[in-house]
């Protein structure tokens, strides 16, 4: 893992593998989705997912923003029995702030698009 | 025929020196007509109101050897058989032969054996014709061999091949094009293909070129990262190149797949692999409906980008647009003024960035597992 060692608080990007959490600013208008616990990223093909616990708001734009209020970590998971799986990708600490989760994409032309990260 | 032989001149004709063959002088008289001068002794004389008239009676009683001597004075007139014959006896080179496009194609008919041409005989002489041949079956050799080593067969799907061909200027960009490929393979050290590389003539042979090309590709991964099960299944995808196997029509063809480029990080952390698929629109078989559009077609490019995994260290192969490798968009050639390794890590950190939906400047990781 490489980290700069720098405050928590000026971290503005944290990458784990396939998905990017964005530091944002408090928005002036947002509703909290109650049946969501966090976000839920599918990685690529290897049977895993990443996973973050933290309340999720709605934005009027209908952007899903993460409003984590104590530090919290960014797990990797297996896609089919839930156990941590911290071979893939170490645990990553998110300090506390508005995050927007931002999967991996790639060019898929002649494709649906697919939303990929779920928030339940 | 006007020509008379004579054996007696006045003196007082006003003669001009014309010409000279064979030894003896041509001169111009006052009348308006040739006569042969210099009386030499026991040579007849010829008069005549043309010159080639004069020339044709001197050659049937003269040796007829082509003459070394210079032609001197004023050619008043000659008519054009006689000049023609005469540059053709004396001047011709078999390069002039074969620059003549109906010499050469008379020569080419002659030497090569297609028809027989007598044309030939009497306008070049034996020596010019045999050099002549010697030349055309240099050229004959030398673009068998041109054909053999670069001309590509069609390619099998599911295979990279290596290089392209049948146009000269697509030859030429499509060597350059591998030189780079062979460069960045160089860089990584690898010694299976310094090994193959070293006889350079085998790398353009189609068989070994497929191998190389698929090997280069995994060879560039592995310099990335470790190659996982996920890498390999990225690796298959892009040997099968499954987006052209939409309905595009029964006709239309995927004629074979190239590198285009090769471009890595300084640090190799990430790669940006270029490929190229040449496609082909209608039937080769003439006679059919669709033999008319043989030269439809044209090529697509696929642009992949490799990255290593900043925990486990494996590499990831993610499609991007083509915008970052193809040379004739506009985003290229935005970004590609400059030494050409500094922009080409320019547009792999844009394309990184690309993935996230972010622009060059605005990803900036701080923490990455």
């Amino acid at each position: 893992m490489r980290r700069n060692q720098s405050d928590p608080a000026t971290i503005t990007q944290i990458r784990q593998g396939d998905v990017l959490l964005i530091r944002r600013d408090a928005p002036a208008d947002a509703t909290r989705d109650e049946n969501a616990r966090g976000a839920r990223i599918p990685g690529e093909r290897s049977g895993h997912e990443h996973v973050i616990e933290a309340p999720v708001y709605i934005l009027p734009s209908g952007d899903r923003w993460l409003r984590v209020d104590a530090p919290t970590p960014l797990r990797t998971v297996r896609s089919d029995t839930g156990a941590p799986w911290q071979d893939r990708h170490a645990d990553v600490i998110v300090p506390a702030g508005w995050w927007e989760v931002v999967p991996q994409r790639q060019y898929a032309p002649r494709s649906r698009p697919v939303r990929r990260s779920r928030y339940d | 025929m006007t020509t008379n032989r004579i054996t007696h001149v006045p003196n007082t004709t006003p003669m001009v020196l014309v010409d000279r063959r064979w030894g003896v002088d041509i001169y111009h008289c006052g009348d308006g007509t040739y006569l042969t001068a210099k009386l030499a002794t026991g040579r007849p004389r010829y008069r005549g109101h043309f010159l080639g008239d004069v020339v044709r009676q001197m050659r049937a009683v003269y040796n007829p050897a082509p003459s070394v001597t210079p032609t001197r004075g004023r050619v008043l007139a000659m008519d054009a058989e006689a000049r023609a014959r005469e540059i053709v006896r004396e001047a011709i080179t078999p390069e002039r032969l074969l620059a003549c496009p109906e010499w050469r194609r008379i020569a080419y008919d002659r030497l090569v054996g297609r028809a027989w041409c007598a044309e030939l005989d009497p306008w070049a002489p034996r020596r010019v014709q045999e050099q002549a041949g010697l030349l055309l079956q240099a050229r004959i050799a030398r673009r068998a061999e041109r054909k053999a080593r670069d001309c590509a067969a069609r390619g099998e799907p599911g295979r990279i091949l290596g290089l392209v061909p049948q146009y000269r200027a697509r030859r030429a960009a499509a060597r350059r094009k591998w030189l780079e490929t062979r460069l960045a393979a160089e860089t990584l050290g690898v010694g299976t293909f310094r090994a193959a590389w070293r006889d350079g003539e085998l790398a353009h042979l189609i068989g070994q070129v497929s191998g190389l090309a698929d090997s280069l590709v995994r060879a560039v991964v592995r310099a990335v990262g470790t190659i996982g099960d996920q890498a390999e299944a990225d690796l298959a995808a892009m040997r099968t190149n499954k987006d052209f196997q939409g309905n595009r029509g029964r006709n239309h063809k995927l004629e074979r797949t190239t590198i285009e480029r090769i471009e890595h990080l300084p640090d190799w952390s990430g790669a940006l692999i270029t490929m190229c698929d040449y496609t082909q629109y209608g039937s080769r078989n003439w006679g059919d409906g669709n033999s008319r559009y043989g030269s439809r077609g044209g090529c697509t490019y696929r642009c992949y980008l490799v990255v290593r995994d900043a925990t486990r260290g494996t590499a990831h192969i993610l499609r991007v647009p083509p915008k970052f490798g193809n040379s004739g968009t506009a985003y290229f050639r935005s970004h590609g003024p400059g030494r050409a390794r500094a922009a080409g890590a320019r547009r792999i950190r844009a394309a990184i960035a690309w993935t996230f939906a972010q622009e060059a400047g605005s990803y900036r990781p701080q923490v990455e597992a």
